[in-house]
């Protein structure tokens, strides 16, 4: 069976849901650029993008002892405002750590990326691949490494899945994190061999053996991890070692058609043994499958019965399988997903628990949070930093998930996307509210770019409302708020409410917000006693609605 | 998986049913079957029980960790064979003292080795080949309590062990600030009017519900916490010092759960497995001597477990690997049996694996502290297991 694509209207309720499913929250100007285009237009500009951008670059300082801030004390080697991606560490600089500088300013970087995203697919892709694919930078503390691994990420992010799967058996970043470069002939070490059948690919219980485990570790024997040569250091950087491959045929069950993987004792031999090890595993549908529920619990729902089985995971991991050989195999899946009959379900639309990355980066990006600009590169690295933090704080550490499989709000059955929320995290969110919408941003005083000091970054909530069609018009103004806050639809009666309570002050006449939005939209500083209080109304307005569990859905 | 739908179907009905009344239910209903209270402290990444409770003159472990075989000379004591890691050195003295009960080789048929599902399996309390929506201690909360907040988690998230169908623990790390965050907003009440079809939306607002309920009984019942002395500034000390201050503010809380991770020691295992352990042991220590200063000893039991033991032969990394049967450990004032409560299994009978084969199944445990601790009906809660007879009163 085919999967059925959409082909139900493509209103705006429907771009809306299409846009919070693959955009960090929906703004203003998102929705006017996509409005009036089908379907298939806007689902082709949302895999439409260039994987290729700036790496991370040194903004960091450190105290020269007379409270003057000095990138020259701190990872020398490297000039500031340039990258320190491809330069070695001076092993001799030990204190202060270039490498936690380093490694603060990649996940600063990766940060800015989602806050500043383009209009498409590509931050939510990687994601995904962080949340399936997943190192921890609290366990891989090697910053170049990791940079490495997040470019395999968005290089590859709409990519092949083999290719992938190849790319990041050997990073440097996952071999040090599964143990990869530990496992040698001598000493054979079963942890990424056992993740790459389990999480990676196959999936738990889909039949291979314990053994199976203990065979693809010893053909994945000899990848090493190089930190200098000839004496010099580099950045860590994968190597392959003959003498530590284990050179044995490899028998594997009959799981695997009792396939046996020659060793290979040539130079060339981890190579072409990984290559038959990953061969042997794509035979197996199951990888397909997988890699589809894993994209399925992500993009449309948690929810996988025996019909969704049949109906959207077999035609889809079908499509991934006819497209085995593409190099953008994974955006023609994503492409026959985003435009199927299941992913515009109205069973699917608003049910599912934001996470704390979407909840914080949409919540910035939605109301266009101010971000310094390209002329302040500390103040720029150190609000991204902020955002990536406020995110971890309710329970999703960008760079650095709980575990090898992720964060459980993904895999853990049946409570998943809703165990994002309970009664602990909803206090955590309602604080993170209050902190974006009313307090701000704000960047440190002590800095080594005077430009970047002492700065302050709020929310102007006029400027968001003076986006809508007509915010002069109470009735309409919260029809939009609430068609971009909540994914599904909220009751007259509520809407009537929250119009007299916050923009008419209690009041039943639409005249008081009519007097003061014209009054504050013709002049700021104006002194009309209903233009003086718009701004604190629409942040009262909105904190409210923020408060709503509606909020918390997509 | 079409269990996930009926669960969600389910919550659905039961929360509209008592969405609005739940706003205003007075939270604190009174405890059922006395005051006594269960504190779970879970190890997370797999603890090496060899290397925790230490068989040091057995030849099978001397000769399978070449690098990491603890000799006599660096263990504590317990019986001519057996001694602890030198980093309990806070729970030898609890030991001394008849406080704690060492359960060997406490594990599952078929056991899993990977970390996420055989916690599941702790969690839920199923068999290995079986999936449980529900923790055992979620189930305990449907079955025996009222309120969320009488099982209560101490950090950022819930674990599943405390996550029922209709009831949920709650889980908080600062009360100041729960509170703070739970005052009942406009909408919310305005929204709670509204019809709520959607189960998802039915969800969070019984959540919320019970956010503001329980928020709202902790602040009302706690006391400042006065300082106590021993706790380490790690987050474990801060786990139990909180426990602890809950237990004495005098809260109806029959279930606190806390944590302490890193126990995953594939390589380097030594120096970092015995800091794990002093960590545990100095805690435990502190937090012993707190409810014994409080009164509140004898009606606290602690219970330490990790979701497997570590391979018995070690690695090339200094380390070991993921394994199966371990010891867990109980600490209080109301143990029958202190001491060790059996022998370790046999180090020369390993599986095919050359792991440890269980001889308590962990369900017996949780079935024994449910029956003679709690006063619960085990038989609903971890249906099957048989409790253990002897073990506490």
């Amino acid at each position: 069976m085919p999967l059925t694509p959409y082909t139900g209207p493509f209103g705006r309720p429907e771009l809306l849901h299409l846009l919070r499913r693959t955009l960090f929250g929906v703004a203003p100007a998102d929705l006017a650029h996509f409005n009036g285009m089908t379907l298939q237009q806007v689902v082709d500009e949302l895999l439409t993008y260039s994987t290729v951008v700036p790496p991370p670059v040194k903004a960091y300082s450190v105290d020269d002892g007379n409270g003057n801030m000095d990138p020259a004390l701190i990872d020398v080697p490297v000039t500031y405002g340039t990258t320190w991606v491809n330069t070695p560490r001076d092993p001799n600089e030990v204190f202060p750590d270039p490498a936690t500088s380093r490694m603060i300013s990649f996940v600063e970087w990766w940060s800015g990326l989602m806050v500043q995203q383009d209009r498409n697919l590509r931050e939510k892709m990687v994601l995904f691949w962080h949340n399936t694919l997943v190192t921890q930078i609290s366990v891989a503390f090697l910053p170049e490494a990791n940079y490495q691994y997040c470019k395999i990420l968005r290089d590859q992010s709409k990519g092949n899945f083999r290719q992938m799967m190849y790319d990041m058996t050997i990073n440097p970043a996952m071999l040090y994190y599964l143990n990869g470069y530990l496992n040698n002939s001598f000493a054979p070490d079963e942890n990424y061999s056992r993740e790459l059948m389990e999480l990676f690919t196959l999936g738990e219980g889909s039949g291979y053996s314990e053994a199976d485990v203990q065979q693809a570790a010893r053909v994945l024997t000899g990848w090493t991890i190089a930190v200098e040569q000839g004496g010099n250091p580099i950045v860590p950087s994968t190597i392959y070692y003959n003498f530590l491959h284990d050179t044995g045929n490899k028998q594997f069950s009959a799981f695997f058609n009792n396939t046996v993987i020659t060793g290979d004792a040539s130079p060339n031999g981890g190579v072409a043994e990984l290559n038959a090890l990953l061969d042997m595993i794509f035979l197996q549908e199951a990888v397909s499958k997988h890699i589809c529920r894993e994209l399925y619990r992500f993009f449309v729902h948690s929810d996988i019965d025996a019909i969704i089985e049949t109906d959207v995971i077999e035609p889809l991991a079908q499509i991934f399988r006819d497209n085995s050989a593409d190099p953008e195999q994974i955006r023609i899946v994503m492409n026959a997903l985003l435009t199927s009959d299941r992913f515009f379900s109205t069973e699917v639309r608003g049910c599912m628990v934001k996470s704390p990355i979407d909840y914080t980066y949409g919540m910035v990006r939605q109301l266009g949070m101010p971000f310094p600009t390209g002329g302040q590169l500390e103040a720029q690295y150190s609000t991204w930093f902020d955002v990536r933090n406020i995110a971890a704080y309710a329970g999703q550490s960008l760079a650095d998930p709980p575990n090898v499989a992720g964060w459980p709000a993904y895999y853990q059955f049946p409570q998943y996307d809703t165990m994002w929320m309970d009664a602990a995290n909803y206090a955590l969110r309602k604080l993170i509210s209050d902190i974006i919408c009313y307090v701000g941003l704000t960047t440190p005083a002590n800095t080594y770019e005077p430009q970047s000091a002492n700065l302050s970054f709020k929310i102007d909530f006029a400027a968001f409302v003076a986006q809508f069609q007509n915010p002069l018009d109470p009735n309409t103004l919260i029809d939009e708020a609430a068609e971009l806050l909540f994914a599904t639809p909220l009751s007259q009666v509520v809407k009537d409410q929250l119009k007299t309570n916050f923009l008419l002050f209690g009041q039943a006449s639409d005249i008081y917000w009519m007097q003061g939005w014209a009054a504050y939209s013709a002049d700021p500083n104006t002194t009309d006693p209903y233009g003086m209080l718009v701004p604190v109304i629409l942040l009262s307005l909105f904190l409210d609605m923020q408060s709503a569990a509606e909020y918390h859905l997509h | 998986m079409t269990t996930r739908r009926r669960f969600l179907q389910q919550s659905a009905l039961v929360s509209t049913a008592w969405l609005l009344p739940s706003f205003l239910k007075a939270a604190g209903a009174k405890l059922p079957g006395g005051q006594r209270r269960l504190v779970v402290l879970q190890l997370s990444g797999g603890n090496d029980g060899l290397n925790t409770v230490v068989p040091f003159r057995h030849d099978v472990y001397t000769a399978s960790r070449r690098s990491l075989a603890l000799p006599k000379d660096r263990a504590l004591l317990l019986t001519d064979d057996v001694g602890l890691n030198t980093g309990l050195v806070g729970l030898r003295s609890l030991y001394a003292e008849g406080l704690v009960s060492i359960v060997q080789g406490v594990g599952y048929p078929d056991p899993d080795r990977s970390h996420f599902r055989s916690l599941d399996i702790w969690h839920t309390a199923s068999a290995s080949s079986e999936y449980l929506e529900t923790g055992w201690l979620g189930r305990y909360l449907e079955n025996e309590c009222t309120a969320p907040h009488h099982v209560l988690e101490v950090g950022p998230t819930l674990t599943l062990a405390n996550k029922g169908e209709r009831l949920k623990a709650i889980a908080l790390s600062d009360v100041g600030h729960f509170y703070r965050s739970t005052r009942e907003p406009f909408f919310a009440q305005l929204a709670a009017h509204a019809e709520h079809q959607h189960k998802t939306a039915a969800y969070l607002y019984k959540t919320m519900a019970e956010t503001y309920q329980s928020a709202a009984y902790v602040k009302e019942k706690l006391k400042l916490p006065e300082p106590v002395a021993g706790y380490g500034k790690d987050e474990l000390g801060k786990q139990l010092r909180t426990v602890s201050n809950f237990i004495k503010s005098g809260l109806d809380t029959r279930a606190y759960y806390v944590g302490l991770s890193g126990f995953d020691t594939h390589s380097n295992q030594l120096q970092r497995h015995e800091r794990l352990l002093r960590t545990v042991g100095d805690n435990l220590l502190a937090f012993v001597n707190d409810l014994k200063a409080a009164g509140e000893l004898d009606s606290t039991l602690v219970m330490v477990f990790s979701e497997f033991g570590r391979r018995v032969k070690q690695n090339a990394s200094n380390g070991t690997d993921h394994g199966a049967a371990g010891p867990m450990f109980l600490i209080g004032g109301g143990l029958k049996k202190p001491g060790l409560f059996n022998s370790m299994p046999a180090l020369g009978d390993l599986d095919a694996n050359g792991d440890l084969k269980f001889s308590v199944d962990f369900r017996s445990v949780y079935a024994t502290i449910l029956r003679d601790w709690m006063g619960a009906d085990p038989a609903e809660i971890v249906p099957g297991a048989i409790a253990v007879e002897g073990f506490i009163g």
